[in-house]
């Protein structure tokens, strides 16, 4: 018997064996998802980048939604038009460790990672990162503002690239049996946000389906990873676009009293955390206020949950953005979905507009100014060449989504991106983000989970958005100077 | 008194006391550098950053207590979002009476119950291992999936009685809001039932082996005496283990300071579920150069060390050391 | 010849064998629930979780082919994070052994000017608490160059004292001293004492602290996590795998169920060794 499990001990072990060698030989086969490009283009990016044969660099990038595969691919045309030897390391957990790569001598070279505004200017201050400001003639940014972002101290230190609008994804299905109600007919997703409110009353109380042993809700959100903001600062920017970019524009580094109040406690964001109460139409159950629109707990989901329940056909639309398809691929091509569509928010106020907010992005390239090929040249090259039109038709034909630049619209791109790239055409675009110390330091930043939390479960009145928002700013003043203060010494 | 011979036999005492003496010092050489590199310098080097700040413009400054400060007000509540939590310590303290009182226990029963042959023994001896063996991180991801309403397990079987649901919508559900390890209140409690739950295997092998290693003739005229088994365990077994339980209480305890994987990997970075060991890898982790997290570890290295003092103190005075 | 028991020791035999039989039955239960997980598929696991043997070949092979070509952190596929484990858990396991059994054994044995220094160390490392100088150890690492490689992990576990120290302490001290007297008389050196006639007679102690170590490292989730990032072991790798597809789990439990089976062979092809060093004869001079 000893033996016998002796022999099975080696063969278990051989196999791991020849699977190593397997795993380590094959090179890294990531199907390309674009065709390779002709010698004609290889030429020109040849002419205009320069002639890097043998140089190497490492590019360092976060795993998520996103994926890497269209770095993967810019990198190797790059490779292949001048000969340089860039690799691409995709990190799923980059957030996590990417202060203490760029601190250490040896990381890798140039970053596309998650970081928040405070950490990347203290990487600025600390000589950290490399200032990239001779660049910034090859970037045609798409949207107006985005210029703005990245720059500190007058130099531009990282390239903003994502430019993720966010939205409602839809079934449409379901939207041709849901009965009409008030400003919803049957067969058209809301255009209003009243509209959007009827007719999830209509699904509550004349359309009662299952699926399985579920109850088919009005939708389903990221609740436990804080997706209600994407609806938040969408709504606040369509209602009140002006205002939204004020509140982002604040550069005061002392703040007293009720200094800037208005720009927070406005109608704009008021009107929008009103709107997402009443979204939430909470209804009082045996142990208090529940969100009677959505899963009956208001943060137990997460976004690739929420996304999953969606497909199955447990909710109508769910909340979340343009990256959607791209991220549930495998799901969608495993329960053969062709049901979802993509639209913004609808419209709150009568006759306005439909308007994507981009916040600041969050994920950006950066050099490092202790990478282990030290090839700052090559870097900002390969950096200049990714916001070139060509790779942004690469990203679009890869993620589904458009980056910051100026490109065009590819052939090729399945409906749901091209919905997609119909409402950027059809919306007004805003920008909440700016090169102001206020911002980078995160004193105006606010952190939203405690109010939809206490919105979801109370009752609503009509004073409850207000008495929120105005909590945030009491929060948001107590901390201001302490958030301005390491910057200003 | 031969003058040549007892010289002969100096020389030769002292040509062995420096054999030996190359072969002490050569052997310990290593050990005591590494532990001057590894050990003192760290130390000493937690004690001197804890007065420092590392100024994003000016570099090392010297700041006197302010890092104390930072994580005194922390603990008083008087900053809002610090990680410096009351929960904090009431979390990481409330897991030494969990470990000793309940897992240790657990574990001496079940080893002495092995020891005397239960029922099945040979295949619980193969299977209370299975934790060991199964990596603590596939344990404790397969817990967090089990106890997801919908796909879990355990979750599910509780919407399938007919419990599902968290109560609010007029269900009769039992599930907290937010599940388990999602609502505030019982997150803490769920990562105790994980920790009682993978705990028993841990340190099951070196009670078996004191076991073991008893004499089996003390049990053999105990129970012509007419001893139970019960009162084998309590007057026997208990005192000729002892040493064994002694050590590993103080390990234990040194062990659940630096305790956070459950903690990191079940609930992330939920305040409820913060523990010092969590707290100081998550500061460490996104900032190497904060220089809180060194006081913080100064004042831990003080707490624990009077904690450690003490339970040895009190194990030493009750211990039952029976020579056999 | 069957005992006679008494009413509490029968009832302390039920409960306990209750107690044991529930915690072998959520482990055996777990086991499963993750091997039949790695063979459906997403969409049945997620709709149906009880349906446990709603298998098909194509989801067993998008599964594990999944699981095995995932590469954690860019570079990492699942077989050669087995690599990784192995070098890091035979490394740390051996150089500690060695260092805390060698240095046991010295202390326990020989007198010498510096016996109480080195005992009050150890007595220092058992009860100062170390938790807070990881800042400290990480930059150290970083200056040295050795913070994301192997050698700079061994040397971390390269120490001589610890809690294994008092264990082999304790257990040289029991040893008696005549065996190395007559090979001293015989004309050994000191060395070869050591590891001729002690080590061999420390077998069962060894292979105790040998296997207890070995599972510390094998789940030892801290030091990867801190120390090793870039060659990512099992049991980071599999949080790693987690964190991309928690939404998928069929390939999680694929990557789950693979170092499960290759952990169990081991197990069961040195559970002799294992059972033989728990139930070390009473080893009384």
């Amino acid at each position: 018997m000893k033996k016998l499990l002796k022999k099975l001990f080696c063969l278990t072990m051989a196999l791991c064996l020849t699977c190593t060698c397997v795993a380590c030989g094959t090179p890294d086969d990531d199907t390309p998802t674009i065709p390779p490009a002709s010698e004609g283009t290889l030429a020109q990016i040849k002419e205009t980048y320069g002639d890097w044969t043998d140089e190497a660099l490492e590019v360092k990038a976060i795993d998520k939604g996103l994926g890497v595969q269209w770095i993967k691919d810019a990198a190797s045309t790059f490779n292949k038009a001048t000969g340089s030897k860039i690799t691409v390391l995709a990190d799923e957990t980059l957030n996590e460790g990417v202060a203490n790569f760029i601190e250490a001598d040896s990381g890798s070279d140039v970053y596309f990672t998650f970081t928040s505004d405070v950490q990347w200017v203290r990487w600025s201050q600390r000589g950290l990162i490399v200032p990239i400001s001779d660049i910034e003639s090859t970037l045609d940014f798409k949207v107006n503002g985005f210029e703005q972002i990245g720059i500190y101290n007058g130099q531009r230190y990282i390239m903003p690239y994502v430019t993720s609008p966010s939205g409602l994804v839809y079934n449409q299905n379901y939207v041709n049996e849901i009965p009409s109600k008030g400003e919803f007919t049957t067969g058209t997703f809301p255009t209003t946000w009243q509209g959007l409110l009827d007719m999830c009353d209509s699904i509550n109380e004349d359309w009662n389906k299952t699926v399985g042993s579920n109850k088919v809700v009005p939708f389903t959100y990221g609740g436990s990873v804080g997706d209600m903001d994407y609806v938040f600062f969408q709504l606040w920017a369509q209602i009140d676009p002006d205002g939204y970019k004020a509140y982002y524009d604040q550069d005061d580094l002392d703040i007293t009293g009720e200094t800037n109040k208005s720009l927070l406690v406005s109608e704009g964001a008021i009107t929008a955390l009103d709107c997402i109460a009443k979204l939430f139409n909470t209804k009082l159950g045996t142990n208090g206020y529940y969100p009677s629109n959505t899963v009956s707990t208001y943060a137990s989901d997460s976004n690739l949950v929420a996304e999953q329940k969606f497909l199955n056909g447990q909710s109508v639309f769910t909340i979340t953005g343009d990256w959607f398809e791209n991220e549930m691929r495998d799901y969608i091509d495993e329960v053969e979905a062709d049901f979802y569509h993509f639209t913004t928010m609808p419209v709150v106020k009568a006759g306005g507009q439909s308007t994507i907010s981009l916040g600041t992005p969050s994920t950006y390239f950066m050099i490092a100014a202790n990478g282990k090929n030290n090839n700052d040249d090559l870097a900002k090259k390969f950096l200049s060449y990714m916001a070139s039109p060509d790779v942004g038709q690469i990203y679009m034909l890869s993620t589904g989504s458009s980056n910051a630049f100026e490109c065009e619209v590819p052939e090729g791109l399945s409906p749901f991106a091209q919905e997609v790239m119909n409402a950027w055409a059809n919306s007004r675009v805003v920008v909440g983000g700016s090169g102001q110390i206020p911002h980078l330091t995160c004193a105006i930043g606010l952190q939203m989970a405690q109010a939809y939390k206490e919105i979801a479960t109370s009752a609503y009145t009509e004073t409850l958005a207000r008495e929120k928002i105005e909590r945030l700013y009491e929060i948001q003043y107590a901390g201001w100077n302490d958030c301005v203060k390491d910057f200003v010494e | 008194m031969n003058t040549i011979e007892t010289t002969k036999i100096n020389n030769s005492m002292k040509s062995l006391k420096r054999r030996n003496a190359i072969f002490v010092y050569g052997f310990l050489a290593w050990p005591v550098f590494q532990w001057l590199v590894f050990w003192v310098y760290p130390n000493i080097g937690m004690i001197v950053d804890s007065f420092f700040r590392d100024s994003v413009v000016a570099g090392k400054i010297f700041v006197g207590f302010e890092n104390y400060e930072v994580i005194f007000k922390g603990f008083l509540g008087q900053q809002a979002g610090s990680l410096f939590t009351v929960r904090m310590l009431t979390n990481t303290f409330s897991l030494i009476p969990l470990t000793i009182c309940i897992n240790m226990v657990l574990m001496i029963i079940f080893a002495y119950a092995l020891y005397k042959k239960v029922l099945l023994h040979g295949f619980f001896k193969i299977v209370l291992f299975l934790p060991s063996v199964l990596s603590a991180v596939v344990l404790c991801l397969c817990f967090k999936m089990s106890l997801d309403p919908d796909v879990g397990l355990i979750g599910a079987f509780i919407k399938a009685i007919g419990l599902g649901g968290d109560g609010t919508a007029g269900n009769m559900g039992i599930f907290p809001v937010g599940g388990f390890l999602g609502n505030d209140e019982t997150v803490w409690g769920s990562i105790l039932v994980f920790n009682v739950w993978t705990g028993v295997s841990g340190q099951l092998i070196y009670f078996n082996s004191a076991m073991a290693r008893l004499p089996a003739s003390v049990f053999e005229s105990a129970e012509l005496d007419g001893a139970t088994e019960m009162q084998q365990f309590f007057k026997l077994c208990i005192p000729l283990i002892f040493p064994t339980i002694n050590t590993l209480i103080i390990s234990t305890v040194a062990g659940c300071l630096s305790w956070m994987m459950p903690a990191l990997l079940l609930a992330g970075s939920n305040p409820n579920a913060s523990s010092i060991g969590l707290v100081i890898t998550q500061i460490v982790k996104s900032d190497s150069k904060n220089t809180v997290v060194c006081a913080f570890g100064v004042l831990v290295s003080i707490v624990g060390t009077v904690v450690v003092l003490t339970l040895h103190k009190l194990l030493d005075k009750y211990g039952q050391e029976v020579e056999y | 010849m069957r005992k006679e028991r008494c009413l509490s020791d029968r009832l302390f035999r039920i409960i306990t064998f209750t107690i044991m039989t529930i915690f072998a039955i959520s482990f055996i239960g777990i086991f499963f629930w993750m091997i039949f997980g790695s063979m459906r598929s997403i969409s049945g696991f997620v709709t149906d979780p009880f349906n446990f043997f709603d298998i098909s070949w194509k989801s067993i092979a998008k599964n594990y082919e999944r699981a095995f070509t995932y590469k954690v952190g860019g570079t990492t596929a699942m077989p050669e994070m087995f690599l990784n484990s192995i070098l890091f858990i035979v490394g740390t396991v051996s150089i500690g052994l060695i260092l805390t059994s060698i240095s046991g054994y010295i202390v326990a044995k020989y007198t010498f000017a510096l016996r109480k220094f080195i005992i009050t160390i150890n007595i220092l490392v058992i009860t100062i608490p170390t938790v807070g100088t990881v800042s400290i150890t990480y930059r150290l690492l970083d200056s040295l160059n050795l913070l994301d490689t192997f050698f700079g992990v061994y040397l971390l576990a390269a120490g001589g004292f610890g809690f294994n120290f008092l264990l082999f302490y304790n257990y040289f001290s029991a040893i008696p001293w005549e065996y190395a007297e007559s090979a001293f008389i015989d004309g050994a050196g000191n060395f070869t004492v050591m590891m001729k006639i002690m080590m061999p007679q420390a077998l069962p102690i060894i292979s105790a602290v040998a296997v207890v170590s070995f599972i510390g490292s094998w789940n030892d989730y801290y030091t990867p996590y801190m120390y090793l990032n870039s060659r990512p072991t099992v049991a980071y790798g599999i949080n790693a795998i987690y964190q991309k597809y928690n939404a998928s789990m069929p390939y999680v439990f694929a990557g789950m169920t693979f170092s499960a089976v290759v952990s169990l062979g081991l197990y069961c092809a040195f559970s002799k060794t294992i059972m033989e060093s728990m139930s070390a004869g009473g080893l009384k001079g």
